[in-house]
């Protein structure tokens, strides 16, 4: 077995104890809950809080209006709404959206492109039928003709089967619908189908950037949808990077108004005065990509006044643990355990000075490995087995004694005693919090920023706690599930693993040939592999990233001597063209004609359906049934959808599809019957149904959500069939935040789903990424911390000024319009024209655009300075941003005529940016250059 | 008999925008002509970096001396008893004095052709059937079902309160008399719609 693999299965085993594909037919990691939980048992801790509310609003409009509830799609918030559906001439239509008062997420409020989904709806661009490229049109020309589903597909297969098309020179692309909601419904697609190529579109834009960051001390997979920020009750909040989502997103809205309305003292740090910045008590114009900086003045200020809490700490985290220096490489002292998982670790007793074992995996630090009681030392100096140690705590106070606010002011550009003052501010109010944030594909240096602020967090104490960062209902019941069914021997099925130990089972997997019958691994690992051979740079975190994947289809990529070629491309859900770097990279992948077919799932005709070869019109979530959903709130909300009105299109749910689909591949069977087994079902008795509806040309959605119910029931001491009826009225809220952590808790009462179980400051994580990554060090995934700068271009270290035209580039989203989910929407360009110069244009400091000769609404030409590319914008003149930066509103730039009301506004900021990736995860560094500005000639914009 | 009114608070606002898009949908209003019953100002002071932002969420004040009621020559514009100012559009004929008197911009014209596309985007059965001076009218058909208005229901950041404000426990009264929320604009007409700073 080669070295790499080796270390990758020891990373898999150490967290994984337990491996999660479990295909025993019959087997319920419920069983031993079932036969806890007596029936009535449970039921003083349950909370329908929605239920009445929603029967409330129900009566009020009794006899005209009927209520359905659904789950909104316009961004991957995914609140709980209520759709009022009227009935006129004998139709249905949907007449308003309301927010659903039970779900603990937006508590009954939407946010203005929740408003507009009814305009999804009703659209007149939308995809109506099955579509086939018109015989001689090129790719990007929208150039279609209607079909019948059984006419597309067949079109499909033939040419496959005309082309020879293997399963591994397939790859599928799933924008956040895919990877939030229907990860566990595509994968076992995948598997069965022998494909091993997989590209979410979240995954380096926001995942790999800022989330991993995140997911490094909290054992998280998915930060954003697994940790949620309690703001209403936080006394002090740190923002930074955020606007999005303290804007945007409504639930997150709810949060951050709450705690500001309950008087906390917010401080903003961003480039702009942002809508999020403007209520808080203190806006800080930061320079771009030096937040970083900030926290390390904060987490300074932290461990010299001594504020952090020291009992968590010494006993929950890995800030006791023993560790040393080898090489550039922070090491823990650690024995292995059986299977690579950690055996044990090193502390130093206080009260004896010795040297004390602590368990490999555990939550709690105070019992040794012969069970006897320890009190860990936060400071601490000692030798193991020969080596002069330190504890990780020590490590930190000396890798931070240098970030005084006075270090960090020279850097970020704000001034000494206002970042001192912050810094005491923050440290002397309980609670205080960083926000969290929601995306961040920005720099090279995002993942460590993010990592900061999660350290910054565990040095306080602010896990699981009010004013803090909570992990969210569902992550709790997946970690407690987990932690107990080790407990008792039993497994846990794979879709049920918590945190970050989900994707490193999958990435084994993907990236083992032995995993795959024809022996292909995914694109990204050979694109790995490669590199090594090179002695070039590899990615270690690659699992569902585009590593390799324009190689692959320009047939420059080899597997064992033998071409790897890319020659079919199934899109669901996203649009590349529009949201990868570069638009240009994208739209000549696609335009490729290796690739012998390009399947396009999706709502509407975006910049990337002009590049399909066929086209198949997904339902919107008005009109379709869904699986189970849990929330992004720390309570326990379920919610799911039921169509509010018929279909307005010829369209089928996505899950349909793909069933459709592995009908006609040959692995509808295995594809039927691990979907059953990873929801507890009979899989038999499964594929019986889904039989039977299918013939009688029904979804089996409704059937996907019964089998969830019934999984989900009995750990709430609920029946399937009470749990099933009270979602067709609305979401339910079935523990409180609270509640759960009195249970629960992470980690004073369960360990973290991280290697150690303990919240992590020095992350395992990041240490064995570096070793899969080929073992050099690399600052940037340093397991403790490094502060690297955020470098814009050559030639412009820290301290250098920029030229007379150049820029700093940042860019974001709007309140009104965030994904392509929410630009071709009528309601929302209308409301968005409103203010053209704040939501359209490139804003621009009033001095700067002086001394350029520039005025308000002028046309410019942005430059990269980095690449060889453009992209011309009016500018917004103004004295919201610093001199230096530049903003670019991001959510424009639509080209396909199609789309009749996003076509022609603003301009595309993928055309400005091009493919340059972090080293960790292949993160996207977005904003990662400088442009030069000059005046568009006459007669343009 | 209630005395309706109105507090936003300009504390907590967010500027998401979600008020002005439900009350389109929820009001059928001609958002595809820039039309709104309500809209929400978004204004920058200063100078770098003492610069300042202003997101001022505005409505119809539905005042007690309302110059809009006074000036209609149909009687089309009226007040009710709990102190809602609004249209009859089977009165109305369109002349616009209300339009021009009212200080706070608060009405604007529901043309013909917006009637017909009115049809087309929201409906055959759409609330506007004839050309009319449209308005905010506090939702007075949700009120009417003991529903707060759209707008208000609506709002992520709790910066839109209605009620009565001579009810002493209604959150309204209690902003006002605190002194909390203050009226804006010109005092004449008596606004009952206030703000927080």
């Amino acid at each position: 077995m080669p070295p790499e693999a080796r270390i990758r299965l020891r990373l898999i085993r150490r967290l994984t104890r337990h491996e999660g594909s479990v295909m025993k037919a019959g087997l319920s990691r419920r069983t031993f809950i079932k036969a806890g939980a007596a029936a009535g048992a449970g039921l003083m801790f349950l909370k329908y809080v929605g239920t009445s509310a929603t029967e409330t609003l129900a009566q009020a409009t009794a006899g005209e209006i009927e209520w359905k509830p659904n789950v909104c799609n316009l961004c991957p918030s995914f609140c709980g709404i209520q759709v009022a559906v009227k009935e006129v001439d004998g139709q249905k239509r949907a007449v308003k959206i309301e927010g659903d008062p039970g779900h603990s997420f937006n508590q009954g409020h939407t946010c203005a492109r929740g408003q507009s989904g009814l305009r999804l709806l009703y659209s007149p661009d939308r995809i109506k039928k099955p579509l086939i490229r018109v015989k001689g049109s090129k790719r990007g020309e929208w150039n279609f003709k209607a079909v019948s589903w059984d006419e597309a597909y067949k079109h499909v297969m033939q040419v496959a089967q005309d082309n020879k098309i293997m399963p591994w020179e397939m790859t599928a692309m799933g924008g956040w619908l895919v990877c939030s909601l229907y990860g566990s419904y595509l994968l076992p697609f995948m598997r069965a189908s022998q494909i091993p190529n997989l590209v979410g579109s979240t995954i380096q834009r926001c995942m790999y950037g800022q989330v991993l960051g995140l997911d490094s001390a909290l054992g998280t997979f998915n930060a954003h949808d697994e940790v949620s920020s309690d703001y209403a009750r936080a006394k002090f909040g740190l923002n930074f990077r955020s606007n999005a989502a303290l804007t945007a997103s409504t639930g997150r809205i709810v949060s951050y108004t709450e705690g500001l309305a309950n008087g906390a003292t917010v401080v903003t740090l961003d480039p702009r005065l942002t809508e999020a910045a403007r209520p808080g008590e203190m806006w800080l114009s930061i320079k771009p990509g030096t937040d970083g900086a900030f926290l390390l003045a904060v987490m300074h200020e932290i461990l010299t006044s001594g504020t952090y809490d020291a009992e968590f700490l010494a006993t929950h985290t890995n800030a006791p643990f023993l560790a040393y220096m080898d090489g550039k490489m922070l090491r823990l002292a650690m024995d292995a355990g059986p299977n690579g998982t950690p055996g044990r670790f090193y502390v130093v007793d206080k009260n004896t000075g010795k040297v004390v074992a602590v368990p490999g995996v555990s939550n709690r630090n105070d019992k040794a490995v012969d069970g006897s009681s320890v009190s860990p030392a936060l400071d601490a100096t000692a030798s193991w087995n020969g080596k002069p140690v330190k504890s990780v705590f020590s490590f930190l106070r000396e890798r931070t004694a240098g970030f005084t606010a006075e270090w960090a002011s020279e850097i970020t550009g704000i001034d000494t005693k206002t970042i001192d003052s912050v810094a005491k501010q923050f440290s002397q109010t309980n609670p205080a919090m960083v926000y969290s944030g929601w995306a961040d594909g920005r720099y090279d240096t995002s993942p460590m920023t993010w990592k900061t602020a999660a350290m910054i967090q565990a040095l306080i104490g602010g896990i699981d706690r009010p004013g803090g960062w909570y992990y969210t209902g569902k992550q709790h019941e997946l970690i407690k599930d987990y932690w107990d069914n080790m407990a008792k021997g039993e497994p846990t099925l794979e879709p049920d693993t918590p945190g970050v130990r989900l994707p490193l089972i999958r990435q084994a997997i993907f990236n083992d040939p032995s995993q795959w019958m024809h022996g292909f691994p995914g694109i990204s690992e050979v694109w790995n592999e490669n590199q090594r051979a090179k002695g070039k740079p590899s990615v270690p975190f690659n699992l569902f990233t585009d590593l390799g994947l324009s190689e692959s289809v320009e047939g420059k990529l080899q597997y064992k001597g033998k071409p790897y070629q890319t020659r079919a491309i199934g899109i669901a859900a996203t649009n590349p063209v529009r949201s990868f770097f570069s638009s240009e990279d994208q739209k000549a992948l696609f335009s490729n004609e290796n690739i012998k077919i390009i399947v396009d799932i999706d709502v509407l005709p975006t910049d990337t359906a002009a590049y399909a070869d066929v086209i198949l019109p997904d339902l919107t979530y008005l009109e379709r049934p869904e699986v189970l959903m849990d929330s992004q709130s720390a309570d326990m909300t379920f919610a799911s959808r039921t169509p509010a009105v018929p279909p307005v299109v010829d369209g089928k749910h996505l899950l349909d599809i793909f069933l459709d689909f592995s009908q006609r591949m040959g692995s509808y069977e295995p594809y039927v019957k691990t979907l059953a087994t990873n929801l507890g079902a009979d899989p038999n008795a499964t594929l019986k149904t889904f039989n039977d509806l299918r013939q009688n040309g029904r979804s089996v959605v409704p059937a996907l959500r019964e089998m969830a119910v019934a999984h989900e029931a009995p750990g709430f001491g609920l029946t399937a069939e009470k749990m099933g009826k009270d979602l067709e009225k609305g979401a339910i809220t079935l523990k409180t935040k609270d509640e759960i952590v009195a249970e629960s808790g992470v980690p004073r009462k369960y360990p973290a789903p991280t290697p150690s179980g303990r919240i992590e400051l020095y992350s395992m994580l990041f240490a064995d990424l570096t070793t899969l990554a080929g073992g050099e060090y690399d600052p940037h995934m340093d397991p403790l911390l490094m502060y690297t700068d955020t470098v814009f271009r050559d030639g412009l270290a820290a301290g250098e000024s920029l030229g007379s035209d150049e820029f700093y580039m940042t860019y974001g989203h709007i309140p009104t319009m965030t994904h392509t989910s929410t630009s071709d929407n009528d309601l929302l360009v209308a409301v968005t024209e409103q203010k053209p110069d704040l939501y359209m244009r490139v804003w621009m400091n009033t001095k700067r655009a002086a001394k350029l000769g520039l005025k308000d609404n002028d046309t410019v030409v942005l430059k990269n300075t980095r690449a060889d590319l453009q992209v011309e914008s009016p500018i917004f003149v103004t004295d919201l941003i610093r001199p230096d930066t530049l903003f670019f509103p991001a959510p424009f730039g639509a080209e396909n005529k199609a789309q009749t009301s996003a076509v022609g506004l603003g301009a595309a900021y993928n055309k400005l940016v091009p493919r340059q990736i972090e080293p960790i995860a292949a993160g996207t560094m977005a904003s990662q250059f400088t442009v030069k500005v000059s005046k568009a000639a006459e007669g343009k914009g | 008999m209630a005395r309706y009114g109105f507090v936003v608070d300009l504390t907590t606002c967010v500027g998401c925008n979600a008020c002005v898009a439900a009350c389109t949908t929820e009001n059928e209003t001609p958002y595809w002509d820039g039309l709104y019953r309500t809209h929400v100002e978004d204004v920058s002071f200063g100078s770098f970096p003492d610069s300042g932002r202003a997101i001022i969420p505005r409505l119809c004040m539905h005042c007690e001396n309302a110059p809009c009621v006074r000036v209609c020559p149909t009687g089309a514009s009226y007040k009710t008893a709990d102190g809602i100012v609004l249209v009859d559009a089977d009165k109305c004929m369109g002349c616009g004095y209300c339009i021009a008197a009212c200080p706070f911009g608060a009405r604007y014209r529901y043309e013909k052709e917006a009637v017909n596309k009115a049809n087309e985007i929201f409906g055959k059965d759409a609330g506007h059937q004839a050309p009319h001076v449209d308005k905010c009218t506090y939702c007075v058909h949700r009120v009417k079902e003991g529903r707060e208005p759209a707008c208000v229901a609506v709002c992520p950041a709790h910066a839109r309160v209605f009620g009565d404000l001579d009810d002493p426990n209604s959150e309204v009264s209690k902003l006002v008399e605190s002194g909390k929320a203050q009226p804006i604009g010109d005092p004449g007409p008596q606004p009952k719609t206030y703000y927080v700073r």
